[in-house]
């Protein structure tokens, strides 16, 4: 078994995970992120935040470093986001291995209100430095549970957020009604069906499970795909759409094994033309030629590196792929990709590829 | 990873690897061929050509203009630049070519 990078993995990556932590304007991803702050188990964790003053850690804070950068009394480190995401960890990494601040493991990174995670993500995965010390390992969206329904209709940059999102937190679920709590599930599962939902106040279980990064290990990718599997369901394949009505979500089911390389040029010109469009891939694919299922995700046109994975999650076989799109046909998705699929078996029949 | 490593170029484009390989893993000839008559499909309706050319990949225009390219995303991103229309997966009337059509290499 290989991570995604290529490093023979026994067991664990030992890159640092790094959790995404985003939500709209007043989604309550503030107080979520300051319980997060203030627990034993933000020990050896490093933050980086928008705003100390939006988090109100004066009373917690027991060190001040230089470059914005302050040490909590539970030995969280916290510092505020600079200018360049890239530089910000670079920064913080390169002080923890001189000892300027206390060593971490894990990191949260706090977006703000309204911003696409989208890039955050591309930096992470894509930049050499980076990818080599961190892992991207989940992103958690708030989503308030009395006005969230109606912010993803009126605002593109919630339903962006909560289209990239692994686990959503439906916060105010205490002071929501049932009906409306019920609401706002469905319409976060419309539009990304998969992603795990809990409802906040959250138990300090339930809290550290929000944030779980896991080992990187392949029991972890096994969990993990077998989460997204019981969101995708063994229904037939569907496209289903919530209140923002121009975003979709497409749910394929492809019984036959894929053919990688035609899967994966269609795919790369798909994203290239129309990443803007389609907010997030996600699939398990069964490929020919590969041992175990490969998992796919992209945001936008952003490819996370395909991980291979040794053992299927469930009994099921085949590829089960989702498109989160705005403003595109997903049926037009649907229809291209069957086709292309079927121009590479017929190339293979002509004899053509050989020549 | 340079260009001769893979059809569509080395470094971490992902489509570069075969199927159940790690990042380490190399093409077969026939594979990256076969690739490069996969993206050929899609290349047809701008008349661009992605082909080999000893250990480069190079993508040749009606026009007769050549590049270089190194791995996939460059490719689209040159055949933006270099054809006379966008290359578009979801193109109904590239869709219907290669629905019915024959298979081109």
């Amino acid at each position: 078994m290989r991570s995604a990078m290529g490093h023979p993995v026994a067991d664990a990556d030992r890159r640092i995970p790094v959790v995404l932590l985003t939500g709209f304007l007043g989604s309550g991803k503030t107080t979520l992120l300051r319980r997060r702050l203030t627990g034993k188990a933000a020990r050896d964790t490093a933050v980086v935040i928008n705003e100390f003053g939006e988090v109100s850690l004066d009373h917690l804070i027991v060190g001040k470093l230089e470059g914005e950068t302050v040490v909590l009394q539970n030995g969280c480190i916290c510092c505020a986001l600079r200018a360049d995401m890239k530089q910000t960890l670079a920064d913080l990494l390169d002080r923890s291995m001189r000892g300027e601040v206390p060593r971490f493991t894990r990191v949260v990174i706090e977006t703000t209100g309204l911003a696409d995670p989208v890039p955050i993500l591309e930096t992470l995965i894509s930049d050499i430095l980076l990818r080599h010390h961190f892992r991207h390992a989940a992103t958690v969206v708030t989503i308030d549970a009395i006005l969230g329904a109606s912010q993803l209709h009126r605002h593109p940059e919630s339903v962006r957020q909560l289209a990239v999102a692994d686990r959503v937190v439906l916060t105010k679920a205490d002071i929501a009604g049932k009906e409306e709590c019920e609401a706002t599930r469905r319409e976060v599962a419309a539009i990304n069906p998969g992603a795990r939902i809990v409802e906040a106040p959250l138990s300090e279980r339930a809290l550290r499970d929000v944030f779980a990064h896991g080992r990187g290990n392949s029991e972890d990718r096994l969990n993990a795909a077998r989460q997204w599997l019981a969101g995708f369901g063994q229904d037939e394949a569907s496209s289903r759409h919530g209140r923002a009505s121009d975003v979709r979500s497409l749910s394929l089911i492809i019984a036959e094994p894929l053919d990688w390389s035609a899967f994966g040029v269609w795919l790369s010109l798909l994203l290239h033309r129309h990443g803007k469009r389609i907010l997030r891939t996600k699939g398990i694919l069964e490929v020919s030629d590969a041992p175990g299922p490969v998992v796919l995700q992209a945001a936008e046109s952003v490819i996370h590196p395909p991980v291979h994975m040794d053992a299927w999650p469930d009994a099921a076989r085949g590829t089960r792929l989702v498109f989160i799109t705005r403003g595109l046909d997903a049926e037009e998705i649907r229809r291209s990709l069957d086709v292309f699929l079927g121009a590479a078996v017929r190339l293979d029949g002509s004899g053509v590829a050989a020549a | 990873m340079c260009a001769a490593c893979g059809v569509l170029g080395g470094g971490p484009d992902w489509l570069d690897r075969p199927a159940g390989e790690d990042q380490r893993g190399t093409l077969s000839g026939a594979e990256r061929q076969r690739r490069i008559a996969l993206v050929n499909l899609l290349l047809a309706k701008p008349r661009l050509r992605l082909r080999s050319f000893g250990p480069y990949m190079v993508l040749d225009s009606p026009t007769g203009r050549t590049e270089i390219v190194e791995d996939l995303r460059h490719v689209w991103l040159q055949a933006d630049r270099m054809g006379s229309a966008q290359v578009d997966p979801l193109d109904p009337a590239l869709l219907d070519a290669l629905g019915d059509g024959p298979s081109r290499g």
